[in-house]
């Protein structure tokens, strides 16, 4: 099985530090639009995680025409910013509203674990994130 | 160099309806940094000394700083600098939550709104444009109401917005602005808002916020990690206990000291406090904890609906000031009433505190026989410990209605309109209101009710250090120094734009370590305490300007009298340590006997008049 970001909403205190950390990550920059993880808040209620659940047979990696998407060893579909064109098959091909577009840069944007990193991880004093299966 | 900036400014005037863009010239950005100094220093620039509060030559200003929308820990809040229809003078009022992320992606360091709308009018500011839309629809609307018809109306799932309720609309004199239940509080900046006709302002931020040094950047983030994980893991972290039950976690503690302001200043202590602390609200109503962006503290508390004998009420709070005003002041022990209060304070947009004060004001004048117990009508009495009486009340006040339209222009003016002798005890100083702690009790409190440029706030005081007992709460050697040197740093931490909250935790070195290597500028921790010594003598002369003078530093009457419940070893406050520490205060800070800064020390700071 592929590891995967786990997210316990009811931990979760909606401080987005997760997406921060995910951008200055992979950008070098901060924008939680160029985040693989986002929370989505919906009070009173609990908030709702977005995030790549590493399926086994990612639907996202052949709806790319450009090649963008291409699977790891570890099993893992990463986007290759250069070769993304913003089309948004992608995105309508997951059905588990794991992969978006970055409004901004209009680049695919999904969890690809930090090659196994996940350092999100760490910047949760909540805990509500944990790399599981 | 200052690439965490957007380095412009969106000028919107409402009069007008023309929209322009400027840019920040990086002298200005050096010398400012952002968020209190950038409004600041434009605001005092820009706005008569003369401008009606509530007229048209107001201006509000609506900043965010260089580390807001990063990864640094506690720098989420927004900054509002305008001026205050309750003091006359500048306000800097503050709201955390998501919107200084937002906004900062905007990138605009500032938003300035400027004239009067003719009718009720919402502002989008999107990467489609800044739109100014009318919207006589949302007249009287709840804050909740507005804030979800301009998102639903914008189509946008990421717009924050900022917003007034019934309370801006109708002037009242200490109306907030309120930011998805986040308060910019003080001083009456929703009224502004209202007398503008500005009803809710959405921000869509989607732009990239870099830093200049991303690995220098990224070791000073760490650092401030490290040093929450550390404080936030021992069992004595006020932070620590704030992220569990919310910040009334202290209440035990300060009414146990004879800190807690009760029934009006009358007592030091409230018997049935521990009915409305955090620790007691947590512990019988659901709650979970929710944070502004990127905060480990997560001081928040949500609450899950309560069924309440005024209805179902779902809420973010109360915070510890709102238990303190609307709760031991008049003596209000009920936490539902607390609950019913503060949601009331968010949909009318009112700040707690002033509005808590106010009310308390109207009861203690009808212990004095300055006002009927039945000047409510409908079978309210004006009595202590009545929470019925607090809840209608809140509702005159935010419609104006009767004595709650006397009350809506703060206590000061109150106390004017009703005499009596009654401002000897309006609990007020140049005309705001009260913050939840006792001059009476503790020496710093006394100084920065006195001093500060608000008015009776808080936010610059040493209240860890007295309640603790690092220093005697009764001690005036060297206080009105450490007041001074608190009142900097605030607001040099208010330039980036700081939680109070992080002051607790992180040493100065932190946060210049962080305002460098975000900005490739290279203050000193010297340089960043004049930052905050210049801030707050370009606000003294403002508002010395203003008409706000060194007479209006002081406390009213109430605060030289001895609470009923004293303990015997405490000292109570006496005039002549009060006049001591306003001199002490006055020498430390450079300023002649009439409280007026000398030339030689705006020239030490780099102002000339």
């Amino acid at each position: 099985m592929v590891q995967r970001l786990i997210v316990d909403v009811e931990k979760c205190t909606e401080c987005r530090a997760c997406e921060l950390k995910c951008s200055f990550v992979h950008f070098g920059l901060f924008n939680p639009g160029k985040s693989g993880i986002r929370i989505v808040s919906d009070w009173p209620e609990l908030p709702r995680a977005r995030v790549c659940i590493q399926c086994e047979e990612p639907a996202c990696l052949p709806a790319c025409p450009t090649g963008a998407l291409v699977l790891t060893k570890a099993g893992v579909v990463e986007v290759v910013h250069e070769l993304c064109i913003g089309c948004g098959l992608c995105v309508d091909a997951c059905p588990y509203d794991g992969i978006w577009l970055d409004p901004l840069s209009d680049i695919a944007v999904k969890c690809d674990t930090c090659a196994g990193r996940f350092e999100c991880v760490a910047t949760c004093f909540a805990g509500a994130l944990s790399v599981g299966e | 160099m200052f690439e965490c900036y957007g380095k412009k400014l969106l000028r919107i005037d409402l009069s007008t309806r023309s929209v322009s863009e400027e840019p920040l010239r990086e002298p200005f950005i050096e010398r400012w940094v952002g968020g209190m100094g950038f409004g600041t220093k434009l605001f005092t620039t820009e706005v008569p000394a003369t401008a009606d509060p509530l007229g048209p030559d107001n201006t509000i200003y609506i900043s965010v700083g260089p580390l807001n929308g990063t990864l640094a820990p506690l720098f989420a809040q927004t900054c509002i600098v305008t001026k205050s229809p309750l003091t006359g003078g500048i306000i800097n009022s503050y709201a955390g939550g998501h919107l200084a992320g937002s906004l900062k992606a905007t990138g605009y360091d500032v938003i300035v709104f400027e004239g009067q709308a003719e009718g009720l009018v919402y502002v989008l500011v999107t990467p489609d444009g800044v739109r100014i839309v009318d919207c006589p629809e949302l007249a009287g609307a709840s804050v909740r109401v507005a804030e979800a018809a301009v998102k639903r109306a914008s189509g946008r799932d990421d717009l924050h917005t900022l917003g007034i309720g019934l309370a801006g609309e109708n002037r009242v004199r200490y109306a907030a602005v309120i930011s998805e239940t986040r308060a910019f509080g003080r001083g009456g900046v929703g009224a502004v808002f209202g007398s503008k006709n500005l009803k809710v302002v959405g921000v869509a931020g989607i732009g990239d916020v870099r830093v200049a040094d991303a690995e220098g950047f990224s070791a000073a983030v760490d650092a401030a990690y490290q040093a929450f994980r550390e404080d936030l893991a021992q069992p004595w972290s006020l932070l620590g206990s704030f992220g569990q039950v919310g910040t009334g976690s202290g209440m035990g503690l300060v009414n146990e000291k004879h800190a807690l302001a009760t029934r009006h200043h009358h007592f030091s202590h409230f018997e049935r406090a521990e009915q409305i602390s955090g620790q007691a609200i947590a512990a019988q109503y659901p709650t979970r904890p929710v944070a502004c962006l990127g905060c480990p503290v997560h001081c928040g508390m949500l609450h899950k609906p309560v069924e309440t004998k005024w209805g179902e009420i779902w809420t973010r709070g109360p915070e510890y000031e709102t238990t303190y005003s609307l709760g031991s002041l008049c003596l209000n022990d009920d936490p539902e009433m607390l609950f019913k209060a503060n949601d009331q304070a968010e949909e009318y947009g009112m700040d707690t505190l002033s509005l808590g004060v106010s009310v308390a004001f109207a009861l203690e004048c009808a212990d004095r026989g300055l006002l009927p117990r039945d000047a409510l009508g409908d079978g309210y009495v004006l009595e202590f410990g009545n929470p019925d009486t607090t809840i209608h009340l809140i509702d005159m006040i935010a419609h104006r209605e009767g004595l709650g339209d006397t009350l809506a222009d703060g206590v000061r003016r109150a106390s004017q309109a009703i005499d009596g002798g009654s401002q000897e005890f309006a609990l007020q100083v140049k005309g705001l209101e009260f913050a939840a702690w006792m001059p009476e009790r503790m020496r710093g409190i006394a100084v920065t009710f006195a001093t500060s440029n608000r008015g009776a706030c808080h936010k610059r005081a040493p209240i860890g250090m007295e309640l603790m007992e690092v220093i005697p709460m009764d001690g005036i050697e060297g206080r009105a120094a450490l007041v001074a040197e608190i009142q900097d740093k605030v607001n040099a931490i208010f330039t980036l734009v700081a939680c109070r909250f992080s002051e607790f935790v992180l040493p100065l070195e932190q946060f210049v370590a962080l305002l460098n290597t975000a900005t490739g500028l290279d203050y000193t921790p010297e340089r960043f305490m004049q930052l905050g010594e210049a801030i707050w003598t370009l606000e003294r002369l403002y508002n010395l300007a203003a008409g706000v003078e060194g007479d209006q530093d002081r406390l009213p009457n109430i605060c030289f009298e001895v609470p009923e419940d004293f303990p015997p070893e405490a000292k109570p406050l006496t005039r002549e340590d009060f006049a001591t520490l306003l001199r002490d205060y006055y020498a430390t800070r450079g300023w002649n006997e009439q409280g007026r800064p000398t030339p030689e020390r705006l020239a030490a700071l780099g102002l000339h008049e």
